[in-house]
């Protein structure tokens, strides 16, 4: 198979990545935890906030933190938005690469992976996430090619080392190795001792991370209770942009399955749990779309061809792949693809976009503990406020569940919001002008320190 | 006489299942209490209709929306809601609701039998899409929906290609659906749907069902406000108001949500296995956008997919159980219906109204002025203290322009509540006392003339 189309492609979006500003709110911690670990090792214990300084954090990402913070040492944000252009980059070449092992006709494969494709552009932020996307794409390929050599699956063990310490999407793709891994070794004579030892060899590799055996349950609040309050851990909704791909992307495989061949075994073991994995969450939608597109690639022609012929129309056939592979060929245009995405880089807009944070409070922010601060802001503080502790920000299982309790009790003007202020000592709030608790203090003569029409620093009198 | 008897027999032996499973079903519906503070305004509508001899065209119970024009897509299902009551109080309206839940699951049983699908992959399928279609047991003209929907698929689904008797009754069937609830747009959808590939797979054959489906979209304009129904209905289907927990896009992680989940899980995992059919594809692509974009019509995808999945998972487990022989069925099926006819007695006399403030209405009683109250006990207002107009309630559509934004605003405590507090000459609330109005008014000093030791509601009027 000829890598070139592929790679074109992936290197086409990681150069149209670069368009992106940075602006996450969870960068900037993420950056920062990164920052903190090459300084003085991994800290375990939190020292970003006041209100759960001290306890025990997360270090589930510490890998994917420090690759980040490493590439911002390097060349800044714009190194930053290079690694990203070339994480996108792989994401979508192993994306169509899959596809088109699988279905062996270049613009089929490249048209089922349009709507994965699509669907990742939500998750093309500067977070360890996107690492554990492409781990995700990498492992689906890895799962393809050993369906033809049993042996690649080996390089599914140390796929999974360096993913469970890039980010806790590791979890997924262990479940998917061990049902496809499963289903390998009910069917599969010659094949079962590798399934069973790679399923072994995984699990044992996922235990080497600092958090070592707790890091199986690390994932667990993501897949299994998602916060709803956060946007991106919502239901999805077919009403939104992301909710109607991702919608066509279930249609498409519904209808595929209806009207073309039978499927394998394999195939229904892969989507169907990925498929209720992505129903729990709107960010976990792109994990369906990616593994969706090699089955499309394969089965959709025929679907379309059996639809055309009961109503007597003739489809012009698609052939296969001609074109005779060519190493050379493939890492020529890696070079080129690479080269683009590293240009484009360059020329990227090299600061974060900071428009929806209040830049503007920075200098007026008091020193210390007593802050509350609003939950989406809670990382960009971190980072450019770092003598203000946060009261709460992105790393939310940290604050789980008295923080956020006190939190939205401030903030909402609930009945003990008062008590809460006085039992936290609360002595300054950074809210949106419209949030009740800023409308409240300032009724109640709390004093405006700075003020926009999207922020309002208030101090108590 | 034995010739006419025979049949009778015969049909009845034919669907002892059905019958069965839905006279169950219906004693377990027929004792659950109303509890959706939707149902109270439906009944207060209908009774205004059945009292006036007249349809209620305008707002008569808020003091937000006062005399403004309103849908009146439901109007004989609101007037069968308030008929039930008057003729037997509570009891009436579960009984009704029962009924209609009872009709849904006879027709969802023979669907799901369809094919020969044994009793023990059918049964379970029946009990899963009647768990989902659990969110919508309220008592409200939808209930109407939930029952016709199967009734309409089932006839389609047996059908046979060209011209049928059956087809003369769905006109009849479509002029009655349009007038009890918006529902039926889903209906004539589905019509739609199985005329249009009745037409691609039959040709000529397919026309007496296409004709039919063209006469029933032209008896759907036979009701009093022809263009204001579809759109309303149209405005639910497409843009779901999603501050209503029923128009939240489903959540699998719940119970409902899980099951649904399943459905879907079961269409593509045995479709992946076995393959399916065009019908299907044209029938359950629209179906599981539509559940997709609200739970609500999680119900419309999982009673249509038990028609599919039963065969197909009937043809993947090669399990073989017996069915329970005829004599045995047609006893069950009778000593069922038998039951099921003698716990209408058990039907709640009473409401399960805890989670309203019934302990409010004395005091509300005692006042006048402008009352903002909670949304979702607006309906309960209107039927428990017709005397104080409602700030809102779940009609939402009227309060759509404007009075909507400012109840948010107001209860959230935007930076315009004091503007819109005094706009609406707001001179009491009922609220829950965790509303940041709630809690600024006391903080203001308005007067607590009354409030729930558990902490559910809290009235409060201007010093």
């Amino acid at each position: 198979m000829s890598w070139s189309l592929p790679l074109l492609v992936g290197a086409t979006f990681g150069a149209l990545s670069t368009l992106a500003t940075v602006g996450d709110s969870d960068v900037f911690w993420h950056l920062a935890v990164g920052r903190q670990t090459l300084a003085g090792g991994l800290e375990r214990l939190d020292h970003f906030s006041w209100t759960a300084n001290g306890t025990v954090v997360l270090t589930d990402q510490w890998l994917g933190q420090v690759a980040w913070y490493v590439v911002y040492v390097a060349a800044e944000w714009r190194g930053v938005i290079l690694l990203r252009a070339l994480l996108v980059a792989a994401i979508v070449t192993l994306i169509i690469g899959t596809a088109l092992w699988s279905g062996r006709r270049p613009w089929i494969a490249v048209l089922a992976s349009f709507p994965a494709i699509v669907l990742t552009r939500f998750s093309w932020t500067e977070r360890p996430e996107l690492m554990g996307l492409a781990c995700f794409a990498a492992l689906l390929l890895v799962l393809r090619l050993a369906q033809e050599r049993p042996r690649v699956l080996f390089a599914a063990p140390a796929l999974l080392l360096i993913w469970a310490n890039l980010h806790a999407s590791f979890a997924l793709g262990l479940a998917v190795l061990f049902i496809v891994c499963g289903e390998m070794a009910l069917h599969r004579g010659p094949a079962r001792r590798i399934a069973v030892g790679v399923i072994v060899a995984s699990v044992v590799a996922t235990v080497f991370t600092p958090s070592g055996i707790a890091i199986w349950t690390s994932s667990g609040g993501h897949f299994l209770a998602p916060p709803r309050g956060i946007q991106e851990e919502g239901v999805p909704d077919v009403t939104e942009p992301y909710g109607l791909v991702f919608g066509l992307v279930i249609a498409a495989v519904m209808t595929t399955a209806l009207l073309s061949r039978r499927a394998l075994p394999r195939d229904v073991a892969l989507l169907l749990p990925v498929l209720f994995v992505s129903l729990t969450a709107a960010r976990h939608t792109p994990f369906f779309a990616v593994a969706s597109a090699p089955y499309l690639a394969e089965h959709a022609p025929t679907a379309i061809a059996r639809t055309a012929r009961r109503f007597g129309l003739s489809l012009p056939k698609v052939s296969a792949a001609s074109v005779i592979p060519s190493g050379r060929i493939d890492l020529a245009t890696a070079a080129i693809g690479i080269v683009a995405v590293l240009a484009t880089s360059l020329v990227a807009r090299g600061e974060p976009s900071l428009d929806a944070y209040p830049v503007g409070a920075l200098e007026a922010l008091p020193p210390g503990p007593g802050l509350l601060n609003e939950y989406g802001w809670g990382g960009f503080l971190i980072w450019y406020a770092p003598k203000t502790p946060v009261f709460i920000d992105g790393r939310l299982f940290l604050y789980v569940p008295t923080v956020v309790d006190d939190y939205r009790s401030v903030v909402g003007v609930h009945p003990d919001w008062q008590a809460v202020i006085a039992r936290r000592d609360i002595r300054a709030l950074l809210l949106k002008p419209a949030d009740a608790g800023a409308v409240r203090a300032a009724e109640l003569g709390w004093r405006v320190l700075s003020s926009s029409d999207s922020y309002v620093l208030l101090a108590r009198p | 006489m034995a010739v006419a008897a025979r049949p009778l027999s015969a049909i009845l032996s034919a669907n002892a299942y059905p019958l069965a499973v839905a006279s169950a079903v219906f004693i377990i519906a027929v004792g659950l209490p109303s509890t959706d503070s939707d149902t109270y305004w439906q009944l207060a509508t209908g009774r205004w209709m059945l009292d006036h001899h007249e349809f209620l065209r305008q707002d008569i119970f808020s003091s937000t929306v006062a005399g403004t024009r309103f849908g009146i897509g439901e109007w004989l299902g609101q007037i069968a809601l308030a008929g039930s009551f008057a003729a037997a109080g509570w009891a009436g309206v579960a009984t009704l609701r029962a009924g209609l839940i009872a009709v849904a699951t006879f027709f969802l049983v023979r669907i799901a039998r369809r094919g020969g699908t044994p009793w023990w992959i059918s049964l379970p399928l029946v009990v899963a899409a009647l768990l989902v279609s659990k969110i919508t047991w309220t008592d409200r003209p939808q209930l109407f929906t939930l029952a016709l929907f199967p009734a309409l698929l089932e006839l389609l689904l047996s059908l046979p290609p060209g011209f049928s008797k059956r087809l003369l009754a769905l006109p009849p069937f479509f002029l009655l659906w349009t007038n009890l609830h918006g529902g039926y747009l889903v209906g004539l959808g589905v019509l739609a749907i199985f005329a249009a590939e009745g037409l691609l797979t039959n040709r000529g054959r397919g026309l007496p069902l296409a004709a039919t489906a063209v006469a029933c979209l032209a008896v759907t304009f036979l009701n009093p406000a022809p263009l204001e129904l579809a759109g309303a209905a149209r405005d639910d289907f497409l843009h779901p108001p999603r501050f209503l927990t029923e128009f939240l896009p489903p959540d699998v992680l719940t119970p409902a949500g899980t099951l649904f989940a399943a459905f879907i899980l079961g269409i593509v995992g045995t479709a992946l296995l076995r393959g399916g059919v065009l019908l299907e594809a044209m029938l359950l692509l629209p179906l599981l956008y539509l559940a997709l974009t609200a739970q609500r019509h999680m119900v419309f995808f999982c009673f249509a997919a038990t028609a599919f999945l039963g065969p197909r998972l009937a043809a993947l487990i090669p399990a073989r159980i017996p069915q329970l022989p005829a004599a045995v069925r047609f006893p069950i099926a009778i000593a069922l219906l038998i039951a099921a006819v003698a716990s209408v007695f058990s039907a709640p006399l009473q409401p399960d109204e805890r989670v309203f403030p019934s302990g409010a209405l004395d005091q509300l009683r005692a006042s006048s002025g402008v009352l903002l109250n909670e949304y979702d006990w607006g309906g309960y207002l209107i039927f428990r203290l017709p005397e104080r107009p409602v700030f809102i309630d779940g009609r939402y559509v009227p309060y759509l322009n404007g009075v909507l934004d400012d109840y948010r605003a107001l209860v959230r405590l935007d930076p315009t509540w004091h503007e819109l507090l005094d706009r609406y000459r707001v001179s009491e609330v009922l609220l829950s006392p965790e509303r940041p109005l709630a809690v600024a008014l006391r903080e203001d000093g308005w007067r607590v003339r009354a409030e729930d030791q558990g902490g559910k509601w809290v009235v409060l009027d201007r010093p």
